[in-house]
């Protein structure tokens, strides 16, 4: 059901199906498949626990659009993006809250999860 | 082995401690490596190709700081402490790893200056025994006081703490006197027997071990019994309305001075922790919430009971005037005390000198201004001493 790569017990027990209004930033416009690839990839050190690995097994998402901009100037790699609104729906994966803040994680089982997704347009 | 390689070995054999911060998986963390040293990580690149982290070494010290949210992020990773930084390209299966000085950390790599974490860290060491162990090895009468901040953080004022910590001793000294209940002043002898000293601190939130004097050829019951008898009173504190019966089994100035003390506690807006041991093995573990000792005080400052005492004292009537109800006795040691006279002893008839037993009602309050104990008197009732 899950890939391989997902270590033990990814996603946790506690992550949900859901109805969820989210933010997500984004490359392109509109949001491509592209946008919402799961970022874990081997690296250096990979001692990461088992918990911290899965939710690089998923994507970030974030309820509150304060929450994303704050993110976004935070990290040189994400202060071109774009941010994209969207509805995540139960059949699309499994959520949990994770990482403070209104932070979600959300492994996905939708192949096209961008196609709910659009930019957010007078974002300053 | 050559300089790449130690650097690529140390970076590979990097163990992650903290994470700090996510967005798809881990971007802002801490590793150590074989000897402990921490270092700091941080997302600063993304191409196709690669992403790229700024890994730098942190002391103990510049760790807390930033963790307890006293350093920005931006300034802790863009001073690294040795002058050095590193930036690895990290490719997938490989990576490399590139030397930076501190000129070379771009600024567009970190976050806004705005940005700190507060993870409300403790710099202080953690309890590992208890008092009743530490007094047991140390033959020593042991009280750890730990203070826990509405705000939980775990640095306390130092103004604040050397109040506490006063008005503590203050207690002990008062409480060391036994439950003679007309004790004015300290004698010296207790004062010297009853000195409590601090000998440790540990993190809870703020942790404070206190210790007895060592060395002493026969222990000191009276410091034992009060040190007993303060963590007894905080554990009274759980039910304010009995604080007030409770306080009366003790001396006016161990009164008024315990008053005082939970006065000090709200206005530090602290909770208190106290864990007590014996050389014996007597122990005794008491807590107050911030909201028991507030209730606590309430009660105390509805009435002056707490405060107050009728005491009968053999002395020399001095000075009267009944036109403003004034009276002046010389007590034990020449000492003066001045005061009202009651409404009932006002109209009596006064012999001035004269020997006499006064009944005096005594009062104790202790001015948070000048943290001062002031004594007023009422005589209440008096009976003539034949020579």
């Amino acid at each position: 059901m899950w890939p391989d790569y997902f270590p033990n017990q990814c996603p946790p027990v506690d992550a949900r199906k859901d109805w969820l209004a989210v933010f997500r930033l984004v490359s392109q416009n509109p949001p491509a498949q592209g946008d919402f690839l799961p970022t874990i990839k081997e690296s250096p050190h990979r001692q990461f626990t088992d918990e911290n690995l899965c939710i690089a097994c998923g994507v970030s998402v974030f309820k509150n659009i304060d929450d994303i901009l704050k993110k976004r100037e935070k990290y040189k790699p994400l202060r071109e993006k774009k941010v994209a609104s969207g509805i995540i729906l139960p059949d699309d994966g499994l959520v949990k809250e994770t990482g403070g803040q209104s932070h979600l994680t959300w492994w996905l089982q939708t192949e096209e999860p961008h196609t709910s997704f659009r930019e957010v347009l007078n974002v300053p | 082995m050559s300089r790449s390689d130690y650097l690529s070995n140390l970076i590979k054999d990097l163990t992650p401690k903290e994470i700090f911060d996510f967005y798809d998986g881990p971007k802002f963390y801490s590793c150590y490596d074989k000897v402990g040293q921490v270092f700091l990580v941080y997302w600063i690149d993304e191409t196709n190709e690669y992403s790229s982290w700024l890994y730098l070494r942190a002391s103990p010290e510049r760790y807390l700081s930033l963790k307890g949210g006293n350093i920005s992020i931006a300034k802790a990773l863009a001073n690294p402490e040795e002058g050095a930084a590193f930036v690895v390209k990290n490719y997938g299966s490989d990576f490399s790893v590139e030397e930076i000085s501190t000129a070379q950390i771009e600024s567009d790599w970190l976050p806004p200056v705005s940005d700190f974490l507060h993870l409300n860290e403790s710099a202080l060491p953690e309890k590992t025994l208890s008092a009743v162990e530490v007094a047991t090895r140390s033959d020593r009468q042991v009280i750890d006081l730990a203070f826990d901040k509405l705000s939980n953080a775990h640095e306390m004022g130092c103004g604040k703490l050397g109040k506490l910590l006063d008005s503590f001793q203050n207690v002990i000294y008062a409480l060391a006197c036994g439950s003679q209940l007309d004790v004015r002043r300290i004698p010296e002898v207790i004062k010297f027997k009853s000195e409590v000293l601090v000998t440790g601190l540990y993190a809870s939130s703020f942790g404070v071990r206190l210790q007895s004097k060592g060395g002493e050829l026969f222990p000191d019951g009276e410091t034992e019994r009060a040190i007993e008898i303060f963590a007894s009173l905080i554990s009274t504190l759980e039910t304010p309305e009995k604080i007030s019966e409770e306080l009366h089994r003790f001396n006016i100035l161990a009164r008024s001075r315990f008053k005082y003390l939970l006065h000090l506690l709200v206005d530090s807006e602290v909770s208190i922790e106290t864990d007590w041991g014996s050389p014996s093995g007597s122990a005794l573990k008491s807590r107050a919430s911030f909201n028991e000792i507030k209730r606590s005080l309430n009660k105390l400052e509805e009435t002056e009971n707490a405060t107050k005492n009728i005491v009968k004292r053999t002395a020399n009537l001095v000075g009267v005037d009944v036109e403003s109800d004034f009276f002046a006795l010389k007590i034990e040691e020449n000492e003066i005390i001045k005061g009202k006279l009651s409404k009932l002893v006002s109209s009596r008839q006064f012999d001035v000198p004269s020997r006499i037993i006064a009944k005096l009602e005594e009062s104790c309050v202790i001015d948070p201004l000048t943290d001062r104990e002031k004594w007023s008197y009422i005589l209440v009732d008096f009976e003539k001493q034949t020579p």
